[in-house]
């Protein structure tokens, strides 16, 4: 008898619940579909135009296209993003993995304590930091330039402000800053669940502990290092708010994209273009698309690379 | 041998000790910048505390911090709300039922995980303006809520967390579908929910992004604008802008130190998951 009316009631869910999961995935497509999907689409139309955001925008066709694959800025911008990738994530990947497998290590103190400290930098409001990386890398008086200078490693003081190459430095150390202990996290996480018995298994087969992270560590972490890699990747691409602070602020009134643009990044082109001085909303438009085409060549490529890796491996 | 390996550990420890306090310098000479006056903060670096507090606090007594601490409140807690809501019922209906376009709809979710929202951000703005939201705070509210990497992390995490058996027991007792997801399912996701809260809370309290395009009234500012603004007003007085930085995004450290324990072990087991 229980088993007809559950029987029952099976037939009549089907029925009742065909919707449900409709239902409860259509605000997440809803919100998507509204206010992320439909601008990036829009945007494709606006950069087909010549707008300011005020007055009615004016068809043009291709002709911010036409702009873009000549201006200087763009490939600049595209440049430094990658010479930022390059310098920040084989730095960020190092010191994670170093910090992560000493706090996982058995005979390390105050495990805790450490994570918490290493896991700040990616707790804080980053325009408030930017402005205190900005003092600590004054030319002049700049807590970093005093303390190289303290350890003899350099015969003056470095420019970080005002030169191309330290202020790449620079915003690669302070994005290092702020992702190694997230980073660090997750590696953990990883580490944590690697079977101790191939630690075991190794120490008996006499491997020293270099052999063991090399031969065990790393490639078990693999899955965690490629998404660690795409994330940074197209983190790289929005790196906006430390430089933007440290350049609007510090003495010479508006340094957009810092010295010669050197760390002038997509998004920030973008900003600038559409909101800067001047509104120019269809070109700035049409430099979203042209990220957009970049971000997805190079996301593809990157993921193809590391995963024809694992079959060699 | 065991000379050796407390060698070895004190060298563990003395890198530890070198990279922490290369984590923590920066908040805390920013602590002890504000407590100086302005002409002496370029001389050498500040360890101690200086006698100045008192003279910057009442410098930068003309700007209403606790009005941006009112908004950017407002909204980290409105959209992290949402946003768990939001992410749960799609992870939800994705890990718990059959249904058409299932498989395609999800692949479009990861897809989109790797499109920065920022490229729509021309359009977004005038989209703002022509639904009337530029005046108000629910552009930082509602659109974050669609979060692909949530919604990816709450379908892995209810495909484990809960059992079929409840579901099907709930839907003989006569459960509705909706009742099910509320008084069952949910409470098998805290665990999830909490560090997707904390997570977005975090983003958006960090925010600078959005708010800087589509927020103009000074009414609305959330914190990170309003430490741009105390930048501008205070550019000769570096001291009092400093000491505007530490009451802006000190206080809220301790928030997220309190709640990092259960931020760092959910971002863990999510790491493991996906």
């Amino acid at each position: 008898m229980r088993e007809a009316t559950a029987n029952l009631s099976m037939i009549h869910f089907r029925r009742r619940g065909r919707y449900a999961p409709y239902l409860f995935i259509s605000p997440y497509f809803i919100i998507y579909i509204a206010f992320s999907l439909f601008p990036i689409i829009y945007t494709f139309y606006i950069s087909l135009t010549s707008w300011n955001g005020f007055s009615s925008p004016v068809f043009i066709g291709l002709k911010n296209y036409l702009v873009l694959i000549l201006d200087r800025r763009f490939y600049s911008a595209l440049r430094n993003t990658l010479i930022l990738m390059l310098m920040i994530i084989p730095l960020q990947i190092v010191l994670a993995m170093f910090v992560a497998v000493l706090l996982s290590s058995s005979i390390m103190p105050a495990k805790g304590t450490f994570r918490l400290l290493n896991f700040l930098p990616f707790l804080t409001t980053p325009v408030a930091l930017g402005i205190i990386f900005g003092i600590m890398f004054d030319w002049q008086f700049g807590a970093v330039n005093q303390l190289i200078g303290l350890l003899g490693l350099v015969k003056e003081n470095i420019n970080w402000l005002g030169k191309p190459w330290p202020a790449r430095i620079m915003v690669s150390l302070i994005t290092v800053w702020k992702y190694y202990g997230y980073t660090a996290v997750l590696f953990m996480a990883g580490i944590t669940n690697i079977n101790p018995s191939l630690y075991e298994a190794a120490e008996i087969d006499g491997v020293n502990a270099v052999q063991k992270f090399a031969r065990i560590t790393v490639p078990l972490l693999r899955p965690t290092i490629i998404f660690v890699v795409l994330t940074t990747m197209i983190g790289c691409f929005q790196i906006f708010d430390e430089p933007l602070m440290i350049f609007s602020t510090s003495g010479s009134s508006s340094m957009v994209g810092g010295p010669d643009n050197a760390v002038l990044t997509g998004v920030w082109m973008i900003y600038d273009t559409a909101f800067g001085n001047i509104l120019r909303f269809g070109y700035g438009a049409a430099i979203a698309y042209g990220l957009f085409v970049f971000i997805a060549i190079l996301t593809v490529g990157v993921n193809r690379l590391m995963q024809r890796r694992e079959n060699l491996w | 041998m065991v000379r050796k390996a407390s060698f070895i550990r004190s060298v563990m420890v003395l890198f530890m000790c070198v990279v922490s306090i290369v984590a923590i310098y920066p908040y805390y000479s920013m602590i002890m910048m504000g407590t100086y006056y302005s002409n002496d903060l370029f001389t050498g670096i500040k360890v101690l505390p200086g006698d100045f507090l008192l003279q910057n606090l009442a410098t930068i007594r003309t700007i209403n911090i606790l009005r941006f601490y009112k908004n950017s409140a407002l909204v980290a807690v409105c959209s992290s709300t949402l946003t768990v809501l939001v992410c749960a019922a799609a992870g939800f209906g994705f890990a718990k039922y059959q249904f058409r376009f299932k498989k395609p709809l999800f692949t479009f979710v990861l897809l989109t995980m790797m499109v920065p929202l920022q490229l729509g951000m021309v359009a977004f703005v005038s989209e703002m303006k022509a639904i009337g939201w530029l005046k108000t705070l629910l552009p930082l509210i509602v659109p974050p809520a669609a979060n692909a990497f949530g919604a990816f992390w709450m379908t892995q995490f209810a495909l484990q967390a809960i059992p079929d058996e409840v579901m099907e027991s709930a839907r003989i007792d006569g459960c509705s579908e909706l009742r099910i997801f509320g008084q069952i399912a949910l409470p098998f996701m805290v665990p999830a929910c909490t560090t997707l809260g904390l997570l977005s809370f975090l983003l958006s309290w960090n925010s600078l992004f959005t708010p800087l395009i589509v927020i103009s009234d000074a009414k609305l500012f959330t914190i990170p604008l309003g430490i741009r603004q105390l930048a501008t007003n205070f550019r000769q007085d570096n001291a009092a802008q400093i000491l505007g930085l530490t009451l802006t995004s000190i206080p809220i450290l301790f928030f997220f130190g309190f709640f990092s324990r259960s931020l760092i072990s959910g971002l863990s087991a999510a790491a493991v998951k996906g």
